[in-house]
């Protein structure tokens, strides 16, 4: 009987660990947020956006081992503020959003590469080519929450975006810069 | 070489500003009217660069041939030119200078609208006339087309009156603006 209080008292202290640690490292995405890229056409660089994605981040610096990301891009909600250019990204030789209407992208393992800086071993779907990727980011923590900045550059044939006569680098670049800001506040 | 016009005949510089302009407006038209049925693709992507370029390659002659026809007399009107025909070659040849100036930038507006890059054959960027815009996008593609319409009256105009001079009329209207002909000595009708 004398021990129960201690037992009872650690378990209590475990779940009051457990769960603050959990608190502490769940995130919900704000408005304000954003995944953009840039691309080049013709040898001039355009930039766009997507309008709608969801991202289920966990991530607490002082304990990378429990951190996971999964983000879900609504790819129809690709806009280049260019009516024909979207069409045809849209269409079944780039996205195909018909058919793949999200890309999804998640987290393996991270590590912290300087201080405010990690990164994280990631895969990438769009159709249906999964990629294999490094996620390198920075984490700045306010007061009332925690922002998010990453820039990755990626190459749209790993993904079958633009395959065919679309090939060409000069009509259509190959390389993609995606640039992510997430403006985080802790889950409720 | 005659490089300014005189009396008789029109001078190098005017003659080859005005064919060379000639020759893409013709082709313009032509591509205009049909690379929209294109298959999308990098091709089309191509023909449209390319007509962007050469649209601005004749805004750009046509502005030097608006600063050149200032300093560059016209040749005499053949005498017993009637005032009314008078009247319609001035406006008619007016006309060419407001529209094909304005259709080189309501080409350069529809593109600026719709936010799509602008590099000169490949060489160098064309700035923007305006931001991504919906609603200006509709408009200079409403002047675009509308001038297309307006341009290839005025040209029927200006060819069919071009003919009636030389086979009608048999004065040196058509032959002193045409490329490699000399004038007929004193040959002002």
């Amino acid at each position: 009987m004398k021990r129960l209080p201690i037992v009872v008292s650690l378990g209590f202290a475990c779940a009051l660990l457990v769960g603050f640690s959990v608190e502490a490292a769940d995130w919900t995405q704000q408005t304000g947020s954003t995944l953009k890229f840039r691309g080049e056409q013709q040898g001039e660089a355009f930039e766009g956006g997507f309008g709608r994605f969801e991202s289920k981040i966990s991530f607490d610096p002082a304990a990378l081992e429990t951190a996971k990301f999964d983000v879900s891009i609504d790819i129809t909600s690709a806009d280049t503020a260019n009516s024909e250019r979207d069409e045809t990204m849209l269409g079944a030789d780039f996205f195909d959003s018909a058919r793949f209407p999200k890309a999804q992208f998640s987290t393996g393992t991270f590590r912290e590469i300087a201080p405010g800086r990690y990164e994280a071993e990631a895969t990438l779907r769009i159709r249906d080519k999964s990629v294999a990727l490094k996620f390198p980011f920075s984490w700045t923590a306010a007061a009332d929450g925690a922002e998010l900045r990453a820039e990755v550059e990626l190459n749209r044939l790993d993904f079958d975006i633009g395959t065919g006569d679309w090939e060409d680098a000069d009509s259509v670049g190959h390389k993609v810069v995606v640039m992510v800001r997430l403006l985080l506040k802790p889950a409720a | 070489m005659q490089l300014k016009t005189t009396a008789e005949v029109w001078g190098s510089v005017a003659k080859f500003l005005h064919w060379s302009i000639a020759i893409l407006v013709i082709l313009m038209m032509i591509g205009g009217k049909t690379m929209g049925d294109l298959p999308n693709g990098p091709d089309k992507m191509w023909v449209y660069s390319m007509h962007k370029s050469m649209g601005l390659t004749i805004l750009a002659l046509m502005l030097l041939r608006l600063v050149w026809r200032l300093f560059d007399p016209r040749p005499a009107a053949p005498p017993g030119l009637g005032k009314l025909a008078r009247t319609a070659s001035r406006t008619v040849h007016a006309s060419f200078y407001v529209l094909l100036i304005v259709m080189p930038i309501s080409g350069w507006l529809y593109n600026s609208a719709s936010n799509f890059p602008l590099k000169w054959f490949g060489l160098f960027s064309v700035p923007a006339l305006s931001g991504p815009d919906k609603e200006l996008k509709h408009f200079a593609h409403e002047v675009h087309e509308t001038v297309f319409l307006i341009i290839l009256g005025v040209l029927v105009l200006h060819v069919a009156a071009a003919l009636k001079h030389h086979f009608i009329d048999r004065d040196s209207v058509l032959r002193r603006m045409l490329p490699f002909v000399r004038p007929r000595s004193g040959d002002t009708r």
